[in-house]
């Protein structure tokens, strides 16, 4: 029932780490600065980035070097964050003290972009402030720079097995189907059980449900109510009705992941648990340098190929670290709960069809997958459903043939 | 060992928990220990510096020491996940002055990355209430009586469910920089959706964070026996 065949009408849209931004407007920081001699230039910046290195501003140069009129260059370094108003000199750390009166240094506050270039416009702008740097994606494992489209097919039948269990409920609800992209396996598929435990796991959706949501989204205002989408709604579960089993937190989600977990179990059931190296607050403990997490997750890759060659119980299956590697599909926008729980089971990318204005946090209201110190991030994409998806049941569509898709009578303020 | 939850530990320790429990040396502070006075940490208010100071004021040495003694629960908790080979993190969840649920680390076992100790507590309570057929509204009623005591920051994902179920107050130990949802990284104690019906709760850090921290350096200095190979070496046991 799912054909693709008119998946040209889909759209996969990247949502990136930052907010989107005009390349002539992005966020800037206040940090201080000043005028080096060259001859000390060295010693100053060894210094600088040994006590001070800037963690959150690494895309930004420590140094700028000008052209003067005269034919001649000046250097100036940046010692240090400054506060967003000008009289913050009690926050420069001793050592940074230390450096300016031993130097004499002339310290001045100037601004530099907060976040790194996604472009080479962004970069071009960013170093008329202070030069930063820019790297261009040069990979495209998660889809980053775009869906071949056998991929796209892909992503848009998996969404649509998400959609299809999310309204085969009593009422809207949210749904997760995890999959792992190398066999296209569907790891797990559940929907919200915060009102209700029993979900229509491993079957069709009824012609009934179909030929109902049909019907009254085609003949008038369809009157679906949102407020049982829990990562829309997270506050709201005391006030549902609801079968006898419910509970608060058990958005899809979370259940998928827990199902994923204990698909692991089953299938590779034994005590030692040589790729768990779970955390709770262990990266803090850790280094945070990039280099060391290219280490681990290689290690990861490692482990997992070795295992795909010992395990006994499934020789043709890998033991799966965590999430790492597969995809999740959600119908909405996870909370900052559920985004969270995606990034300790390692999830690779998240596709969700709609935005979640109350709780989301993909960029909706935060944005997890920009937090830098956090020690995983995945790729975020928004699936931008055709007109015929949306007849099918989900809401009516608004506007014909561009790519606004905002369907009518969201609650909330919803906008799609 | 790096220290670098010792700053914001310090910052966030109340002068009363620093005599009970970490003048015993002096904190060595690396220099880029600084940096949480300077960058987002400074924006982003010290929630946890003002609530010390707030619950200092508003009580007495005795409500102080319950507090802690509360806290030790959460340590105890802690232990029995670091002797299972779990990230030592426990919880206690506290109404009318009584522990009534509890809760620690329990991701390797289970494989699954969200069952921290908080979870963990949250799901014996939903189990309880269940059981004695109270309704929703009732859970809700109870949630907003408990105070939890754990023993490191929320993650966003603990913080976050906690605001969900509408809990009354936290205290924790050590701030987590690199997760925590309650202040240090994103602070979703404060930042519900009040027209959803979200509420904020009071939430206190630096007690017993010493300790805290001092499980969680014993912990990583053993090498996680359960990390992807080699992370860091395990210290052979004699």
């Amino acid at each position: 029932m799912n054909n693709c065949e008119d998946q040209e009408s889909w759209e996969i849209v990247h949502i990136p780490d930052k907010p989107p931004f005009p390349p002539h407007q992005q966020p800037t920081v206040n940090v201080y600065a000043a005028v080096i001699d060259p001859k000390h230039a060295n010693t100053l910046i060894r210094k600088l980035n040994q006590i001070l290195p800037l963690e959150n501003l690494r895309h930004v140069k420590r140094v700028r070097k000008q052209h003067l009129d005269e034919g001649s260059t000046q250097l100036s370094v940046i010692l240090c964050l400054a506060g967003e108003n000008n009289s913050q000199v009690d926050i420069i750390p001793q050592e940074v003290v230390g450096l300016i009166d031993s130097h004499q240094l002339d310290t001045f506050i100037t601004k530099v972009c907060r976040y790194a270039p996604l472009s080479k416009e962004e970069w071009v702008e960013q170093c008329k402030l202070w030069p930063t740097s820019f790297h261009p994606p040069t990979y495209n494992i998660s889809g980053i720079t775009g869906f071949s489209q056998e991929e796209s097919q892909l992503v848009c039948k998996f969404m649509k097995l998400a959609l299809d269990l999310a309204k085969s409920k009593w009422q809207m609800v949210n749904a997760a189907v995890i999959v792992d992209p190398s066999t296209n396996e569907v790891i797990a598929r559940t929907c919200d059980q915060v009102y209700s435990c029993s979900c229509p796991i491993n079957h069709e959706v009824t012609k009934n449900h179909d030929n109902m949501l049909l019907n009254s989204s085609a003949t008038e205002e369809p009157k679906l109510s949102f407020d049982g989408v829990s990562c829309l709604n997270p506050w709201g579960w005391s006030n549902q009705k609801s079968c006898d089993s419910w509970h608060p937190l058990r958005h899809a989600a979370i259940v998928a992941i827990e199902d994923s977990a204990a698909r692991d179990r089953n299938l590779f059931p034994g005590g030692q648990h040589d790729l768990a190296e779970i955390d709770h607050v262990e990266p803090a403990l850790t280094s945070p340098s990039p280099k060391k997490q290219k280490t681990i997750s290689m290690d990861v890759n490692d482990l997992e190929e070795l295992n795909s060659h010992t395990n006994g119980c499934h020789p043709e299956l890998s033991r799966p670290y965590l999430c790492t590697g597969y995809d999740i599909y959600l119908v909405w926008e996870p909370c900052a709960m559920c985004a969270m729980a995606l990034v300790h089971q390692r999830i690779k990318r998240i596709f969700y069809a709609y935005p979640n204005p109350t709780a989301g946090a993909l960029g909706s209201v935060h944005r997890l997958q920009g937090e830098k110190s956090l020690n995983h991030h995945y790729a975020v994409f928004k699936v931008l459903l055709p007109r015929e998806s949306l007849n099918r049941g989900i809401m009516s569509l608004v506007s014909k043939g561009d790519h606004a898709k905002k369907p009518s009578n969201m609650p909330h303020g919803v906008s799609l | 060992m790096r220290p670098f939850l010792l700053p914001k530990v310090r910052n966030h320790l109340h002068p009363k928990s620093a005599t009970i429990s970490t003048q015993s040396r002096p904190l060595r502070l690396h220099p880029c220990l600084r940096r949480p006075l300077l960058s987002s940490a400074a924006t982003t208010p010290p929630p946890v510096l003002s609530t010390v100071f707030s619950l200092m004021a508003s009580c007495g040495d005795r409500e102080y020491l319950d507090v802690v003694a509360f806290m030790k629960l959460a340590l105890e908790q802690a232990k029995i996940a670091f002797d299972s080979l779990e990230v030592p993190v426990g919880c206690v969840i506290v109404m009318d002055g009584k522990v009534i649920s509890c809760g620690r680390n329990r991701t390797n076992e289970t494989r699954n990355a969200t069952r921290h100790a908080e979870m963990e507590a949250i799901d014996v309570l939903l189990d309880q209430w269940k059981k004695l057929k109270l309704s929703k509204a009732e859970v809700s009623e109870m949630f907003s009586k408990c105070y939890l005591y754990v023993t490191c920051e929320p993650c966003i994902m603990c913080a976050g469910a906690l605001s969900f179920l509408g809990i009354k107050e936290v205290y924790y130990g050590c701030a987590n920089d690199k997760f925590g949802g309650c202040g240090s990284i994103l602070s979703l104690h404060t930042m519900s959706c009040e027209e959803a019906g979200g509420k904020s709760y009071k939430c206190t850090g630096g007690i017993m964070a010493e300790e805290a921290v001092s499980l969680f350096r014993n912990f990583y200095e053993l090498g996680n026996p359960n990390a992807p190979k080699p992370h860091r070496q395990p210290v052979q046991q004699p």
